[in-house]
């Protein structure tokens, strides 16, 4: 999770990752933001991010950024 | 049958209150027919073209839920086959007869009204079903009312299946409050098309058709055009959005006062905002996640480093997806310049963001102060505006004839448009200057999050009916006798 | 209870935008002689309907048709007149009256443009009398146009506050009443109790010579502008109504410019009378033919107040007489 807001804070510094739970939906992660989460996410854990999982349900917070990681690592 | 005819007058009205007179169950079958109706008055064989684009995206639906790819890419490739088709045909025999190898007549189509929109709409859905984000619609007529919804199909906003198709259900109950936002939001547009937008048509074309002679105006003749621009388009938004409310339906919202915006990234988050989510969610999306996006990514990341190394691709993405922009808006080249304008800049302000942000923390500048804020505003309006030259003239060389000559000579003319006649001209700029001070104002209670279409609604009816009859009465008033259609029902 | 409670403001409203739209017509709105020449052709027993364009009302007279045919003639065109607004004001007539024939004046420039927000028409349809016809009219007329058009005419003229009272005062006066056509005459042009336009010797209007041509972008017009005609045609075929039709001179100058458009429509115009059995008259394209009467004037710069070709009184009164006894030589069927 450390890891994770790490990566985050380096795309964009300014927002709330402990609690915010609108990063989308508030438009705090602009879809800039997003794709380069997702590039950095894909590298540092080897994983494969799909269309399909690009919905404001997986990147409104880093909690559920983390449980999406958690799902696709398996 | 444009918006501002009285037929569409009647057919709304009939719609309406039929709609709700009879049980919920019947509702879809009564906007589906009245949906066809109206497609059918501009010509009874155009519907074809609108059944072809349901038909291949409702099969290619049931199938394609199934995971089958195929399913998937064959109506795409026939939707926008037939698309392309009718837009760029023309163009691609004008080049072929430039090459003066061969001498084919060039084919005049007939575009059926709103193809644009409602082939985005329908190949949404089946990318949605594809993506598992929707359930697929086994009942072809529920999916052809959401093609086919007759407020959106003329210039959108294009609807997403997963909430346009439950608006469309019927299942609501009559509300009077729904009747008054509809009317409201209907005047409303009825307001900003037929007083502002015409009477700015008018500098516009007079001053954009001329400029050879001219050789000045050109920042009137542009900042004519962007209240033109977002006048027409976003009353003729209105004018759709306000029939749905009116059957307690809501569309999309497609505008979110775009020139109050900070950048031009955040432009394209409050102009054209269902176009702008559409490209985000079917293109720039699936490009950027495609595999040879990642392994363009490790290149990028060994070339440019880390930071960079991220932004190269993605502003490589954006830049195709501001090239469909371009192409979606015309077979022009001066529309393809307007789109990759877009896109250049907001790749490479991609790319310098991690720069910006350091600037911003030495000279301690936050993204809240006011200031800032009012020069990032003011820029971006700037930026938008040297696009509108882009997207306004009829060549490249036109509007870099005309950006160049606006720095030279006179800055505003009164009575470009008819030299010899002050009056008229005067009744002709007062409608645009009051029309544009009443939406800024409206613009900034919105920007405020003050619900000012909720406010109006709870007024008391004798005022309301009045000032909906005033709206009425000065779209006469100052109206233009030859205002012509709305701009975005050619695309 | 509760429905009258909200069905009230919105009654009251529409009654409310019904008084102010009234009162605006009003007051914007300028009397205009077609009201009269309506009111003639729904009041008359008129034999020879004369229909068409401000070319048919300059240059055919009623009073020479009749001296010489003995029938009852009334000159109902009037600038602005396309086919469709003809067919309707001959519907308009043939509800109380036997109109037996038909003088339709082509004029081969309204072929080629169309306003859709046609001020004349609009009028035209206003002052008719409620009738199916009118009805019908209406709903050509402004179903598909701009609802304006159709809700509130006065859009379609400039507000001059200066000139409501006097406007005013005109729709309120005996000569409005009474269908007076003195309030039509001035030193320009007489309004003639017979319907015509006489347009004085002396008026001068443009030299300007029109250029007239079809081409592509006039193809959509002109095939509305026929499918009009058809139906007044068709109308007139089935009612057993005779109809001739007449092309008016124009100026020899004008018609050297544009000659070749005055031949394609006088053939169009001739291949239709030959399929449906009416008689053409051109003396627009026929001008130059040796020998003709008239030779010598009619088709002179002076015989025009402009170089569209409106007659001025004295040579259309000529061309009348002329038109009349051609009118007679043909054949009735």
């Amino acid at each position: 999770m450390e890891e994770l807001i790490q990566i985050l804070e380096e795309i964009q510094p300014d927002a709330d990752y402990e609690n915010c739970t609108t990063l989308i939906d508030d438009e705090i992660l602009s879809s800039f933001d997003v794709i380069s989460i997702v590039g950095e996410l894909e590298d540092t854990y080897d994983i494969r991010i799909l269309p399909v999982e690009i919905v404001p349900a997986n990147f409104n917070s880093a909690k559920a950024i983390y449980a999406m990681v958690q799902r696709l690592k398996k | 049958m444009p918006f501002t005819s009285l037929a569409f007058l009647i057919l709304t009205a009939v719609c309406t209150i039929v709609y709700y007179c009879i049980p919920s169950s019947c509702r879809r079958v009564w906007l589906l027919l009245i949906s066809c109706l109206y497609y059918m008055a501009g010509g009874p064989l155009l519907i074809l073209y609108l059944l072809f684009a349901a038909v291949t995206t409702y099969v290619g639906g049931r199938y394609a839920s199934r995971g089958y790819k195929a399913a998937v890419v064959i109506p795409l490739v026939l939707d926008f086959g037939v698309l392309a088709f009718l837009k760029y045909t023309p163009l691609v025999v004008s080049l072929l007869n430039s090459l003066r190898i061969w001498s084919i007549p060039v084919p005049r189509f007939v575009i059926p009204l709103g193809i644009s929109f409602y082939t985005f709409q329908a190949v949404g859905y089946l990318l949605d079903v594809y993506w598992k984000r929707c359930e697929e619609e086994k009942n072809f007529g529920h999916y052809l009312l959401f093609v086919g919804f007759f407020p959106q199909l003329m210039q959108g906003p294009i609807g997403r299946y997963a909430v346009l198709s439950k608006e469309l259900a019927g299942t609501n109950t009559f509300s009077g409050e729904a009747v008054r936002r509809g009317l409201i939001r209907i005047s409303y547009g009825f307001f900003k098309k037929m007083v502002i937008a015409d009477n700015a048509a008018l500098y516009v074309n007079c001053i954009f058709d001329q400029y050879q002679s001219l050789k000045c105006l050109g920042f009137q003749g542009v900042l004519m055009y962007s209240i033109q621009l977002y006048m027409d388009f976003s009353g003729g938004i209105d004018i759709a959005c306000g029939i749905a409310e009116m059957m307690g339906i809501h569309l999309s919202e497609n505008f979110r006062q775009p020139y109050f915006a900070q950048s031009l990234t955040d432009f394209w988050h409050r102009w054209h905002i269902t176009l702008g989510t559409w490209m985000k969610d079917y293109l720039f999306y699936p490009i950027s996640l495609s595999s040879w996006m990642s392994r363009f990514r490790k290149t990028s990341r060994k070339l440019f480093g880390k930071e960079l190394g991220r932004a190269v691709p993605v502003g490589a993405a954006n830049l195709i997806v501001f090239f469909a922009v371009g192409v979606w808006h015309g077979p022009e080249l001066h529309f393809l310049a307007y789109g990759l304008y877009h896109g250049l800049i907001i790749a490479v302000s991609g790319m310098l963001t991690g720069p910006f942000r350091r600037m911003k923390k030495r000279f301690g500048i936050t993204d809240q102060s006011v200031p800032f804020q009012a020069f990032r505003m003011a820029r971006t309006f700037v930026l938008v505006n040297i696009s509108w030259f882009l997207d306004r003239s009829g060549s490249i060389r036109q509007a870099l004839v005309m950006f160049k000559d606006s720095f030279s000579g006179k800055l505003f003319s009164l009575t470009v448009i008819s030299p010899g006649n002050p009056h008229y001209c005067l009744t002709r700029f007062i409608p645009i200057a009051a029309g544009c001070i009443i939406v800024l104002v409206i613009s900034i209670l919105k920007e405020r999050k003050k619900d000012v279409l909720k406010a109006a609604a709870s007024l008391p009816s004798a005022v309301l009916i009045a000032g909906i009859i005033a709206v009425f009465l000065l779209t006469a008033f100052f109206g233009v006798r030859d205002g012509g259609g709305f701009i975005y029902a050619n695309f | 209870m509760r429905i009258f409670k909200k069905i009230l403001p919105c009654a009251a409203g529409i009654c409310l935008f019904l008084a102010i739209n009234t009162l605006l017509c009003f007051l914007i709105i300028p009397y205009q002689f077609t009201r009269v020449k309506v009111h003639h052709i729904e009041e008359d027993e008129i034999q020879d309907l004369i229909l068409g364009s401000s070319h048919g009302a300059s240059a055919l007279d009623p009073s020479a048709l009749t001296a010489e045919t003995g029938r009852s003639c009334y000159n109902g065109a009037a600038g602005g007149q396309y086919a469709c607004d003809n067919y309707y004001l001959l519907k308009d007539a043939r509800r109380n009256h036997n109109t037996e024939r038909v003088i339709y004046e082509y004029d081969p420039s309204y072929w080629l443009r169309h306003d859709s927000m046609n001020a004349n028409a609009r009028y035209l349809q206003s002052v008719m009398e409620w009738s199916p016809v009118s009805l019908a009219y209406f709903r050509d007329l402004c179903l598909g146009a701009d609802l304006r058009y159709a809700l509130m005419p006065w859009f379609l003229y400039d507000i001059k506050t200066q000139e409501m009272s006097g406007r005013a005062e005109l729709k309120l006066s005996d000569s409005y009443r009474t269908y007076g056509t003195a309030l039509f005459t001035d030193s320009v042009q007489a309004f003639e109790e017979d319907g015509m336009i006489a347009i004085a010797d002396s008026s001068n209007g443009s030299r300007e010579i029109p250029v007239l041509s079809y081409g592509p972008e006039t193809e959509k017009t002109e095939r509305e502008q026929w499918k009009q005609f058809e139906r007044l045609l068709e109308y007139c075929e089935r009612n057993g109504i005779d109809l001739v039709v007449v092309t008016t001179p124009v100026p020899e100058s004008t018609y050297l410019v544009n000659e070749s458009f005055y031949r394609e429509s006088h053939d169009k115009m001739s291949k239709l009378a030959d399929q449906h059995h009416f008689s053409f008259l051109d003396y627009a394209s026929s001008s130059l033919a040796e020998g003709c009467e008239g030779r010598d004037f009619l088709w002179e710069e002076s015989s025009f107040s402009d170089a569209e070709g409106h007659m001025r009184v004295t040579p259309a009164k000529a061309f009348s007489a002329l038109f009349a006894k051609h009118l007679t030589g043909l054949s009735v069927s």
